[in-house]
Parts: structure tokens; sequence; C-alpha cells
């Protein structure tokens, strides 16, 4: 009987020591990639303009708001910050022609990036990627998922991220797609997302042009002369949406410009709390476990035993409530955040909103003239309602 | 003289009167010699059936010059209207060449007005950063006053005789000057294991990772401490409470 309480207590103790190791459970920290630049210069034909949307704000949790301090608030800074980083990251490819962060889906990009961010703070981000061209080809959807640690924010400074890595592989992995296109493909894609945007701002004469098939993509059935006097026209107002999104994206490099600063102490006093939130919970755990396994072992020695257990216990408790702290902290960390963003966020959809506004009555006098025009020169009236149609999916 | 006067009239006459019957028979029609007065009024009815047949050819070519420029008002009215309801010209091709004014005159007052956005953004990025170099510049006269501050300081504690181990803390508070803004907990000053020394805690003080409430309050209030004997009491403390923690969450060979 005494070797048997003997052999019990080796193995609860033999135990303690495995899950203790278990329980260090470290923070995976992936590989940084640097981006990958085009060694020459590409063709004019070959480059392709890149549209970014701003990125949508996943659904946040109830625990996420708990225990991440996420803010709905912070979701919609994040959304221009993180697409005009990744506008950034891209333009140092040197592969592609412009790129644009845009306020809101449009023909004008030969290629569309959309994000959603699923997590984001100071120690981890998940980002669904999805890339399609003007044609309706997918080119991927993918979602990175990285991590950070101390040595992450070591490095960083305005222009490189803590997660920049994931943003070099997001631009490696676009520019790996198009370079698998042909140059054929390539001249589709900038040409259909030209008659895309002719057939939207002025229908009448372009919209035979391009045919929609089920799956969601667009067929140019023929193309336009190249003089042709309708298409300089759209050019002309294409140059001007070109120039109103640059405006735009003027706005959003200050709101990025602004936000860095308090955003990145953010993530990086935030991995500091939850370090020490995680810390504190382990301690709390591997506490109360053995003090778990020692009132077993009083339950079969005795109730001196069982008694420290009990205590120790008791001890495990009074941890887990200091990661109620850290908790705090980090809540109070992203309450914090939220106040310091939540003025840009609103000057600078003020700001777009208002352009958006100038440019929508704009388009709207611009495709009633570019109509006139058309009829006098050709004689054929339409019917008002395809121009209306036409219009609202712009 | 009488009669060679009289001879000299009676030729005159006959001459005259043969002379007026040579006119009547060459016109056929016996007819008295007209006197001037006549034939000058003929010739006015004449001139005045010219004038008038020139003044109804006026009066025709008035007319259609009337009408003419009646139908230019009339053209003109109606390109008016046209170009008030189409911004057109007369012809298809002016309109459009109108229209296509029209276009540019639209779109250069666009681009106006967005240049003009343009540039209330860049201003606003030298606004922005103006305001970060002259944040950076305080920042750095803040750190130049606690260096300087510290300097004396130090002075001051050599005069005191201050130990060796609060002045090598010191001195690691120099020259990292800015954990001195960050969090307490957050310095790594693991003098233990051999790393730089970021806070300003004594080199046998553990590394502050893992610290509670509790502690990390000991920590920051002994950082913070300014009185040598008062932080050197506030860091037994810490370390008696890190043992008793670290004794506490001892694995078994401390329970049994």
């Amino acid at each position: 009987m005494y070797k048997n309480n003997n052999f019990s207590l080796f193995c609860f103790l033999f135990l303690i020591l495995i899950f203790s190791g278990c329980s260090t459970t470290g923070v995976k920290v992936t590989e940084p990639e640097e981006i990958e630049a085009e060694t020459t210069q590409l063709q004019e034909s070959n480059l392709l303009d890149v549209g970014i949307l701003l990125f949508e704000e996943g659904e946040i949790t109830e625990k996420q708001k708990k225990k991440e301090g996420a803010h709905e608030d912070i979701r919609d800074a994040e959304s221009r910050f993180m697409a005009y980083h990744l506008k950034e990251t891209m333009q140092r490819s040197n592969g592609w022609g412009a790129i644009r962060v845009l306020p809101e889906k449009s023909y004008i990009a030969d290629v569309v990036v959309s994000g959603t961010i699923l997590t984001s703070n100071g120690e981890e981000m998940i980002l669904k990627i999805n890339v399609i061209d003007s044609t309706g080809q997918e080119w991927y959807k993918k979602t990175y998922k990285t991590y950070a640690d101390d040595e992450s924010y070591r490095n960083t400074k305005p222009g490189r991220d803590v997660y920049q890595y994931v943003y070099n592989r997001i631009a490696n992995d676009v520019r790996k797609h198009r370079n698998k296109l042909t140059e054929e493909n390539l001249i589709t894609i900038r040409n259909t997302s030209e008659i895309r945007y002719a057939a939207g701002i002025s229908p009448d004469p372009f919209a035979d042009y391009i045919d929609s098939e089920p799956n969601g993509q667009s067929l140019i059935t023929r193309l336009p002369a190249n003089d042709d006097p309708m298409l300089d026209r759209v050019r002309k107002v294409r140059d001007r949406e070109f120039l109103f999104i640059d405006t735009i994206n003027e706005h959003y490099s200050n709101f990025y410009g602004e936000m860095w600063e308090p955003y990145e102490n953010w993530r990086k006093y935030y991995l500091i709390e939850a370090e020490q939130r995680r810390a504190v919970e382990r301690r709390a755990k591997q506490t109360k476990f053995v003090a778990a396994l020692i009132m077993v072992a009083g339950v079969m020695r005795g109730p001196g035993l069982f008694t420290t257990g009990a205590l120790l216990y008791k001890n495990g408790m009074d941890i887990s409530e200091e990661a109620e702290i850290h908790n705090e902290a980090i809540r109070e960390l992203g309450d914090s955040l939220q106040a310091e963003v939540s003025p840009m966020v609103v000057e600078i959809e003020g700001r777009t909103v208002e352009l958006t506004g100038s440019i929508e009555e704009q388009y709207q006098k611009w495709r009633e003239l570019l109509r006139e025009i058309y009829i006098n020169e050709t004689g054929f009236a339409f019917d008002d309602n395809a121009i209306k149609t036409d219009s609202a999916q712009l | 003289m009488n009669i060679a006067a009289h001879l000299l009239f009676v030729f005159v006459l006959g001459t005259f009167v043969s002379a007026c019957s040579s006119t009547s028979s060459s016109s056929g029609k016996p007819s008295l010699p007209k006197p001037d007065s006549e034939s000058s009024e003929q010739s006015s009815s004449e001139q005045a059936e010219k004038k008038s047949s020139s003044s109804k050819q006026a009066s025709k070519s008035e007319e259609s010059s009337e009408s003419t420029s009646t139908e230019k008002q009339q053209a003109a009215a109606k390109n008016e209207s046209e170009e008030s309801q189409a911004g057109g010209a007369q012809t298809d091709e002016e309109k459009v060449a109108q229209l296509d004014k029209q276009l540019d005159k639209e779109l250069s007052e666009y681009d106006k007005q967005l240049h003009g956005e343009l540039e209330k953004a860049e201003e606003q990025k030298q606004a922005r950063a103006k305001e970060h170099e002259a944040l950076e510049a305080a920042k750095d006269g803040i750190d130049a006053e606690d260096e300087f501050e510290n300097a004396g300081e130090e002075g001051e504690d050599s005069e005191q005789g201050g130990s060796k181990e609060e002045q090598m803390a010191k001195t690691g508070s120099q020259q990292t000057p800015e954990g001195s803004e960050a969090d307490g907990s957050n310095q790594s000053s693991e003098g233990d294991n051999g790393q730089v020394n970021k806070g300003t805690s004594p080199k046998n003080i553990p590394s502050g990772n893992d610290d509670d409430v509790v502690a990390r309050q000991l920590r920051e209030a002994a950082e913070k401490e300014q009185d040598p004997e008062l932080r050197e009491k506030l860091w037994e403390e810490y370390r008696k409470y890190k043992k008793q923690q670290t004794s506490a969450s001892a694995p078994p060979s401390s329970v049994n």
C-alpha cells in the first residue's frame, strides 16, 4: 500500500513536470519576407493599374472586444491604414502602373485588391485578401496569418510596419500571379477596364462593346478605333476620375501619417500587456494544476498536504485575478487609440464624402454631355432608362 | 438799214421754218417743235420711271434682303433656342463642337476644384511635418534637460559617496533616456543575464517581464524614487517579493 502511494506521488510529480513544459506556448513568428522588385523596366503596355479597396472590417466578436480591446472605430481606421500601407508596399516592387486606394468599387483599375480584417492587434494579424482583374477573373483568394513578438517591434519605422512581411508577401503573391499572364492577357485586361469604364460613363456607344458572362466575367466583343472621338472624350473624363482618386489618396496619405505613431504604440503596448497577461495566466494555470494534484495527493496521504494544496489553489485564483488587470489595461489602450483615431476617421470620411459628392454631381453632367454629343454625332437616340441603369452600376 | 434788217429777219425766219418742217417730216407726224421745258419734263419723267423701276428693283432687293435678315434672325433665334435647349450650334458639327467646348470647360473647372483640394492636402501634410519636427525638437530638448539634470545628480551623489551600484543604475538611465518615459514594467533590465540595462534598476534586479501588479508597483516606485536610501529599500522589498513569488509558484520540489 505504501509502495502504491509512493508510486502515485511519483506519477503526479511526473505529470506536473510534463504539463508545466507543455503549457509554455510560445508566440509563433514567421520568417520575414522581403519585397521582390522588378529588375528590368516593364513595357508601358504591360503595366497594370492597381486599385486597393478600403479593407472591410471583419465582424468583431464579444470575445475580441473583451480580450483584445477591439473597437469598430479602430477597425474603421485600420481599413484605411492597411489599404494605404499595402499600396506603399506594392509601389516598391516597381512592376505596376498607378497604384491607388479606392474609396469604393470602381471600374477604374485593371486589378482590384480587396481585403478583410479578421484579426488585428499587437500580436496577431489575420487578413483575407482577394485579387480580381477587370475581366472578372479572380487571381487568388488567401488568408494571411501572422504573429509579432518583441523583436518585430525593433525595426518598425514609418513605412515599415510590424507586420511588414505580410504586406510583402501579399505584394509578392500578386506580382507572381501577374507574371504568369501573357502579354495578350495583360492587354485584354487593360482594354477591358477602359471599355467597362467607357460603358459606364457613356453606355450609348460603348455598351455593345462588352458582354457580361453569367459567371460575372466581362468579355470584350470588339474595340473602338484608337482615335474614336467618343473614346477620347471618355478618356478625358477617366483622367478626372484618376485625379479625383489621387486627391483622395493625398488625404489618405495624411491620415496614414497621422495614425502611424499612435497605432504603432497601441500595438507595441498591447503586446507587452498581452505577454504579461499570458505569463500570469500560465502561472495561475500551473499553480492551480499543481495545487489540484497536491490536494489529490493530500486526500491519499493526509490533511496537511491537502491544506497546502488548497492554499496553493487559492494563490492560483489570486493570480488569475491579476490577468484581469491586464485585460483592463488592454481595453484602456484600445479606448485611448479609439479616442485618438475617431476624429481622424470622421475628418477623412467627411472629406471623402464631400469629394465623392462633387464628382458624382460632375458625373451626371458629363454623362449628359457625352450623351448629347453622341446623339448629335450619330443622330441616334436611346432609352433614358438605359443610361440611368448603367450609371448606377458605375 | 431797216430794209436790210427786215430782210435778215425774213431770212432767219424762213430758215427756221424750213428747219422745222424738216424736223416734222423726219418724225412722220406734224407737230410743233416742243419747247425745252417740255423736253426736260419728258426726260425727268423718264428718269422717274427709271428711278421707280430701279426703286422697285431696290425695294425688291430690300424685300429680299429683309426676308434674308428675317430668316437669319429666325435662324439665330432658332439657334439660340437650340443652344439654350441643347447647347449646340447650327449644324450638327457645330453643335458637337459647342458641346465639346462645354465638356472641356466643365472638366477644366473640375480640375481647378481638385487642384485646390490637392493644395489643401499638401498644406496639411506640410503642417503635420512641421508639427512633427517641432515635437521631435521638444523631445530632444526634454531629453537634453534630463541628461543635464541626471549629470548634476550624479555629481551630487558622488560627492555624497553614493554606492557604486546606484551610480551604475543612473548611468544606465542616462544611456537610454527614452526608457524613463516608458512603462517601468516594459523595460528590460536584465543585469543578471548580461543584457543591456535599459532601465534605472540595479544590476542584480531580475527581469520585470513576469511582474504582477504589486511587483510592478514596487518596481516603478523604486525606479522613480530620487532618494537613494529609500530607493534601495524599495528595491529590497521588490527582491523579497519576487523571491516569495518564485517560491510560491515553484514546482513541487518546494512543496516537498
